[in-house]
């Protein structure tokens, strides 16, 4: 294998393998809680009658949903950048 | 060069999870949730037409926008554990501001920040402005100022990247945290003692995880100018 299909062939590998590793992150931190849930938490203490006046249009169901969103965001940002490096590399090594 | 990419890859593969900071749907009340809107649309309109300038000019830039976006994306997706069992997420806005100029990132930042609201439920449409202004105007300006001001000290192009991204990321907390204690002030809590509240949990969060986006953020920005150098100074000449 060329060593320019060898680059690109670890790039999207990676990317692939980045993205599959969404599903395993909320296994691992679910001990971990978030800055916001605080930051609500604080809001419920000092101002204990404040009702959110508006709620969320769409809810994901259940963490799975969750966390199939968030990889697809990843994977959504990851073809963009991974698009972006093979066609600089494809560039580069012609300049070359 | 495939050890740069290595390292770039390597790098997004740190350890990450849990739940960021954006204000939720319905946490800000009305008024304020107007008021932040309101304040936000002139840098969103702004930031539309640099943007749109630009890309006429150089019309190369728009790939490299995209991957600016798609930084941000990629970041704000994986949420980091950080001290005292909290977690929370980078933001990557620095990288752009530096980049494009600080008022381009606004589009980028409500392109995330929709894109969270809408599919997954993080942040909120009603708070979009105010998590706006904090994410895209005061992260994005902020990185500019810092950048700026080390170029003009003579630091090395690294380490001011690196501050920039480091100061941004820690003001973005600091601005969510101040729009929230100006909202809940009353006549028993003052807008210190809740900023004193809000940043007592972010401040500890986000400092370690500013020092990551610091770090990050300056390998991206070498690796994009190793690769794009002639673009990246088409787009801003200033950074030689």
């Amino acid at each position: 294998m060329k060593r320019k299909n060898f680059i690109n062939a670890g790039i999207i590998l990676f990317a692939l393998a980045l993205v599959l590793f969404q599903f395993v992150l909320p296994k691992i931190g679910s001990n971990f809680e978030g800055t916001d849930d605080q930051a609500v938490g604080i809001i419920n203490e000092i101002a204990p009658n404040y009702t959110p006046w508006a709620e969320s249009l769409w809810e994901p169901s259940g963490e799975w949903g969750e966390t199939v969103l968030f990889a697809l965001q990843t994977a959504l940002g990851l073809s963009i950048i991974v698009f972006y490096f093979l066609k600089r590399n494809a560039r580069f090594k012609m300049d070359k | 060069m495939m050890k740069n990419i290595s390292v770039f890859l390597c790098m997004i593969l740190l350890p990450f999870y849990g739940f960021g900071m954006h204000i939720a749907e319905g946490f800000l009340p009305k008024e304020w949730a107007g008021f932040w809107t309101l304040i936000f649309l002139p840098f969103l309109i702004t930031g539309f037409k640099k943007l749109e300038k630009q890309t006429e000019l150089i019309p190369k830039a728009k790939m490299l926008f995209a991957v600016v976006c798609a930084f941000v994306f990629v970041l704000s997706s994986f949420k980091i554990p950080s001290v005292a069992g909290s977690s929370s997420h980078l933001t990557g806005i620095a990288l752009g501001a530096i980049l494009f100029g600080a008022s381009s990132m606004s589009v980028a930042g409500i392109i995330v920040l929709l894109f969270q609201a809408l599919l997954l439920a993080h942040g909120g449409l009603t708070t979009l402005g105010a998590n706006a202004f904090s994410m895209a105007v005061v992260g994005a300006f902020s990185a500019v100022w810092v950048y700026k001001l080390a170029s003009k000290l003579k630091l090395s192009q690294w380490i001011s990247v690196f501050l920039a991204a480091f100061v941004s990321d820690v003001l973005i907390y600091v601005s969510t945290s101040a729009q929230l204690a100006l909202a809940f002030q009353s006549d028993s809590t003052t807008f210190i003692d809740n900023l004193m509240k809000f940043m007592s949990v972010f401040a500890v969060t986000q400092i370690p995880l500013a020092i990551i986006e610091g770090v990050f953020t300056a390998f991206v920005f070498k690796l994009i100018l190793s690769f794009s150098k002639n673009e990246v100074l088409q787009i801003n000449p200033a950074l030689k």
